[in-house]
């Protein structure tokens, strides 16, 4: 195991998370990424005995889940049980499949919002140019939010799970923040 | 204080407000306009060239004179519209654009020097001599017109920005727009319903008897009722949807606390981009005036505004009341006066045939030729027939009918259509796809074709959506049809004013016509009318009509107006969408960004990213003191940098080195594994593109890396090539430029260092040489990549670790190379020691190079086929003769200036003998002064040869010698050392 200290990509001591009246937000520093791509003429994989999901959509199998990011190329995010192990157990599993490791590239952001339907619709509106009745649970887009190019994932009716580039993950999380806060002000709780 | 009876005002409350540090009150309900008439304070402003006294002239969002400055310091909001202006209490409103005050304005000595202030008089006047115009003219003629004043203070409020999706945006609130959005919004589909009022109803909330069966009031709250138990309809009070972008995108500001006192709510206002399948522009009609002479006085106004006043606000803005039409509103203006027990002085209607409607005296076929009062209206003189006679009244209410409001539909440059039939500009057949006019804005303007044609707009929008929806019931509603007679202004001498906003009249109109400016857009910027906040709202029509006339043609025939956003202004604030400072664009910070923050780096930007520019130490009094010395110790001991900013792209699949052969002009199918190739991509066309290593990890995996700044177009081109030139290929790419920290260890003592820090891997130059690369574990087990590549020139390794862990590894280099002087440098020292070593940089890969003049051209293969190659080797890029060579001033003291140009000694200045530039230079420690790299006509044979560098914008001319790019270690000893 390395003797040197890991950062996290937002949180100084341990991962960011704030809670708001509204919103709770936490930066997951639990999950591994790796990418996996199809080459040509090879048999379709099933990683953690998944189907690929088609464009747009995502699956999942416990806490891990695929999600599709483009043509012929998926996420594969797991909670992470051994540092940097996802990459190489995937390459091992499918060898004639593309593998990446991804854990380092993106921050990971849950955001869930117990406070209804109608708060969570409003927070996708600030966050994103993205029909909230068209990311329903079980898709996910890759879009922009806040000028960040970022995979959102529709986890559940009232919980979203945000990928982001890494490098600006601060920018992502105060562009995440300023939207809690302001909601917060919009629709105080009762 | 003029209350009247009745409306919509809570009088159980009252709110205290300021105009002018003067206290007032007011009651929930009110504007600051009818909280202001309803205290007789009738002279609100000065008009923007003449500095002549102005009032309210309407209840909306068209009011061109009622302009106050709201608030105090950096809140202060200059040029807001009194009329639209929610009261709240502890409001403070100025007039503006008057000294020493509104009542005694020592600039309206420009109204007696109007005979000289006629349209275009700048022009005409301020030729001579030029120099002069932007110095003295223009910001005299600024500070004698204008409108309000910035404070000029950062904006201390919060904005928000956001995204809405709906099936039907229905554009106002008012008859039809109700209508609409009730038959939409019963179907079950996604409905916005915005308006910029702060109360539904739009004008059914200033007439009177508009609805038959039911009192308006009541058919308002039921509907709001119901709209609450719908969830799929937004009901968007207090927001203005300013413009109509592409694809069905409509721009809307929601004022959120600003009608809150001390701004309770911390956002003030949000902007909304709204993407609406359909949309409704429900928008109602502005009134418009008659020009008469003098018809700018307080207590002249729109008599729809007159009529609002009263009715919605319970404010009469007069004792005795004049009416001045030609249609029957003016008549309705009256009766609803009348009731409230207003005494009318009479009601002037142009039309001879017209025909009182209650018990007032009519002046039938009669005109208001001038009017008389000096801070307001005191009277007016009216000519009928040969009768002239004087009526005395402190109020005249203007009814010239009403104007569509079209400006939403011709945003996409649709033309309005004049319609004989309503004597009005109708929208554009062919306005924004997907919007539809109804009501009042479609040239329906009695309440019951309003409500009919509102339902009946919206059945249509969504049945082209497929889907279906029923007619609702509706009320019985007024269906009065007036049509206004012909009639713009009353011909005179005296001034008539047309837009009040810029103090334009019948005369400038006339003079810009006279003088051939006879296209309504050149009448507009010869005369200003339309221009500034109000954009000619109650003006433009009136200007055409009078255009019209002067040319003995139709107004169809003379023109029509477009308009552009936003339709009433909006705060650069909110269209910024509340970021500012250091978050108005997002950033990108490297892996060890908080440890060179630490270490109290210098940053600096590079397109998104923040890298550390130099490391300051104590007693360093000057950055190039920093920068020599970061640049001495990579060339004597070692030095570290963050490089993690370059773009890495992993390159895998069967396919991948053929696919990086057609990518990279060079060969690269040849790379063996662990090993690193420099790489050079060409455009199509042949220039430079951008350059890098390639490192091939096994044969199907490949590493390349980019730029910093071409990072992301370098990905683009080559998922491009991927997918669309090449899909036979069997290639994987994906980005993994944040998922490494990559840090450079260069100088002589850099393997000395690493051996501290890799977990028993063989660094020995047999075992690991030049151009190798190798995945390996550091610092007790993590995974890491390691490139032997250097840009220094230096025996120099790329180390790279997973993100997490750049901070970290950075600590422990410094910490595991303190007995060798480890020296972490930034982006300056590595500028200065890729310019020693004569590397190609983005000032060389500027776009406009080609493989030859940066010295690449064998790089190029002939033997294998690659995007550029081809192109490269075309007649006129290959005569193509300007080199890159060193420079290195003739006297050491002298400067190297990037940017400057070449010339033979000795030879003219001119662009005809330019031999080249000078594109990267620095000061070299290692040579003792400046050097640069330039491109130089036949550089490569010109070697130690003298030329001029000419720095024409700073006056310099340098004598430069000719030497090689490499300035540092030619043969490349210590980098394979």
């Amino acid at each position: 195991m390395a003797d040197l200290e890991a950062d996290f990509a937002i949180g100084d001591k341990s991962p960011a998370g704030i809670e708001t009246g509204l919103l709770r937000i936490t930066e997951r520093s639990d999950m591994s990424i790796a990418s996996l791509a199809l080459r040509k003429g090879t048999p379709v994989p099933q990683p953690f005995g998944l189907s690929l999901p088609g464009p747009g959509e995502w699956v999942s199998e416990d806490t891990n889940c695929v999600l599709w990011v483009g043509p012929g190329q998926w996420f594969v995010l797991a909670r992470r049980y051994a540092d940097e192990e996802l990459a190489s157990e995937l390459k091992a599993s499918f060898p004639s499949c593309s593998v990446t490791e991804q854990t380092d590239g993106w921050v990971v952001i849950d955001i869930e919002c117990p406070a209804g339907d109608e708060v969570f619709a409003e927070m996708l509106a600030r966050l994103a140019n993205i029909d909230p009745d068209k990311l329903i649970q079980g898709r996910c887009v890759r879009t922009l939010l806040h000028h960040l190019g970022c995979h959102l994932v529709r986890l559940g009716p009232r919980s979203l799970r945000i990928l982001g580039a890494r490098s600006s993950a601060g920018s992502l999380w105060h562009a995440i923040e300023t939207v809690a806060v302001n909601l917060d002000c919009r629709f105080p709780v009762r | 204080m003029t209350r009247l009876d009745g409306g919509l005002i809570d009088r159980s409350k009252t709110l205290d407000f300021s105009f002018d540090g003067k206290p007032f009150r007011g009651h929930p309900g009110d504007t600051l306009a009818s909280a202001l008439l309803a205290s007789d304070v009738r002279l609100v402003g000065r008009s923007f060239k003449y500095h002549r006294p102005r009032g309210v002239y309407s209840a909306g969002s068209e009011e061109p004179n009622a302009l106050v400055e709201l608030g105090a310091g950096a809140r202060k909001q200059p040029n807001s519209r009194a009329t639209t202006v929610e009261l709240f209490a502890g409001l403070e409103a100025a007039s503006q654009n008057r000294w020493p005050s509104l009542r005694f304005d020592a600039m309206a000595v420009n109204d007696l020097l109007a005979p000289f202030l006629t349209a275009g008089f700048y022009y005409k006047t301020f030729m001579w001599p030029a120099a002069f115009w932007e110095k003295l003219y223009e910001p005299a003629i600024r500070r004698a017109a204008g409108l309000g004043r910035l404070s000029m203070l950062p904006d201390p409020d919060r904005y928000e920005k956001g995204y809405l999706h709906c099936d039907l945006l229905v554009v106002g609130g008012g008859p039809s727009g109700l209508s609409a959005a009730l038959a939409a919004a019963r179907t079950g589909a996604k409905v916005i319903l915005a308006d910029e009022d702060f109360r539904l109803g739009g004008r059914l909330l200033a007439e009177t008897a508009c609805l038959r069966d039911v009192g308006t009031l009541d058919w308002i709250s039921n509907l709001e009722n119901e709209f609450e138990s719908l969830p799929n309809l937004r009901v968007m009070r207090r927001t203005t949807v300013f413009g109509v972008f592409d694809h069905g995108i409509y721009g809307a500001v929601e004022r959120v606390s600003d009608h809150m006192p001390a701004r309770e709510g911390p956002v003030r206002q949000a902007l909304w981009q709204i993407s609406a399948k359909q949309a409704i522009l429900a928008a109602g009609a502005t009134e418009r005036p008659i020009a008469f002479a003098d018809n700018d006085r307080p207590g002249i106004m729109l008599g729809g505004a007159v009529r609002a006043y009263a009715n919605r606000w319970a404010a009469c803005p007069g004792k005795r009341i004049a009416v001045f039409t030609n249609n029957d509103d003016g008549h309705r203006t009256a009766l609803d006066l009348i009731a409230k027990g207003v005494d009318i002085a009479a009601v002037v209607d142009v039309r001879p045939e017209a025909a009182a409607l209650g018990d007032y005296r009519l002046v039938a076929g009669g005109v208001v030729s001038g009017t008389r009062g000096r801070m307001g209206l005191s009277a007016i003189e009216v000519v009928s027939g040969s009768r002239k006679e004087r009526i005395e009244c402190d109020v005249l209410a203007v009814s010239g009918g009403w104007n569509p409001n079209v400006h939403l539909a011709s945003n996409h440059r649709g033309r309005p259509a004049w319609d004989e039939a309503v004597q009005a500009f109708l929208p554009p057949l062919d306005g924004p796809a997907g919007l539809t006019a109804a009501g009042a804005a479609s040239g329906r303007f009695s309440t019951s074709d309003a409500l009919l044609s509102g339902a009946r707009t919206a059945l249509g929008a969504l049945d082209s959506l497929g889907i279906r929806a029923a007619m609702p019931d509706l009320p019985d509603a007024e269906g009065r049809r007036s049509v206004p007679a012909p009639f713009f202004h009353v011909p005179g001498k005296r001034r008539a004013w047309v837009d009040f906003q810029n103090d334009v009249t019948v005369k400038d109109i006339k003079l810009a016509h006279s003088e051939n400016m006879r296209s309504v857009e050149h009448l507009k910027r010869y005369t200003t009318l339309g221009m500034a906040t109000d954009q000619g709202r109650t003006a433009n029509v009136t200007g055409l009509a009078i255009m019209a006339e002067l040319g003995g043609q139709s107004i169809p025939e003379t023109g029509t107006t477009i308009f552009r956003p936003p339709y009433t202004p909006v705060n650069l604030s909110v269209l910024g969408g509340g970021d500012t400072g250091e978050h108005f664009r997002p950033r990108r910070l490297t892996p060890t960004h908080r440890w060179a923050r630490e270490q109290g780096a210098v940053f600096i930007e590079a397109g998104q990213w923040m890298r550390a520019q130099y490391f300051p130490q104590p007693g360093e009094s000057h950055w190039r003191e920093t920068v020599d010395r970061e640049a001495r110790a990579v060339r004597r001991s070692v030095g570290i940098c963050d490089v993690t900013t370059l773009g890495k792209i992993d390159v895998q699949g069967s396919d991948a080195g053929e696919y990086l052969n057609r990518i990279y002009a060079n060969m690269i199918q040849t790379l063996k594994p662990g090993r690193v190739r420099y790489g050079l991509m060409l455009r199509e066309d042949g220039f430079a593109f951008d350059d890098g290593t390639c490192a091939r990890l096994s044969d199907d995996h490949f590493i390349v890396t980019t730029t910093t700044a071409n990072a992301g177009t370098v990905y683009r081109h080559m998922e491009f090539a991927r997918q669309c030139l090449w899909p036979e290929l069997d290639v994987q790419l994906i980005s993994t430029t944040d998922a490494w920290a990559q840090i450079t260890i260069a100088g002589p003592n850099s393997r000395e260092l690493l051996t501290r820090l890799v977990d028993g891997f063989d660094l020995s130059n047999e075992a690991f040489p030049f151009m190798a690369c190798s995945e390996l574990s550091v610092c007790g087990g993590l995974r890491a990549r390691l490139f032997r590549i250097s840009f220094s020139g230096e025996l120099a390794y790329e180390l790279a670790v997973p993100a997490r862990y750049g901070r970290a590894l950075m600590a422990r280099l410094m910490e595991a190379g303190q007995d060798l002087g480890v020296t972490p440098y930034g982006t300056e020292a590595l500028g200065v020691l890729r310019i020693e070593k004569g590397h190609a940089a983005g000032a060389e890969f500027n776009g406009q190079t080609s493989p030859a003049m940066l010295g690449m051209d064998k790089l190029v293969s002939v033997k294998k086929d690659s995007i550029g190659a081809l192109m490269s080797r075309r007649a006129g890029l290959a005569d193509e003769r300007r080199r890159l060579v060193g420079l290195q001033p003739v006297d050491p003291a002298a400067s190297v200036i990037p940017g400057a140009h070449l010339f033979g000694a000795g030879r003219e200045q001119t662009l005809a003998t330019d031999e080249g530039w000078i594109t990267s230079a620095c000061y070299s420690p290692h040579v003792g002064s400046m050097i640069g790299l330039g491109f130089l006509e036949n550089g490569d044979a010109r070697l130690g040869e003298a030329v001029v560098a000419a720095n024409p914008l700073e006056g310099q001319t340098v004598s430069l010698k000719v030497v090689p790019i490499h300035f540092v270690d030619p043969e490349g000893g210590r980098l394979r050392g």
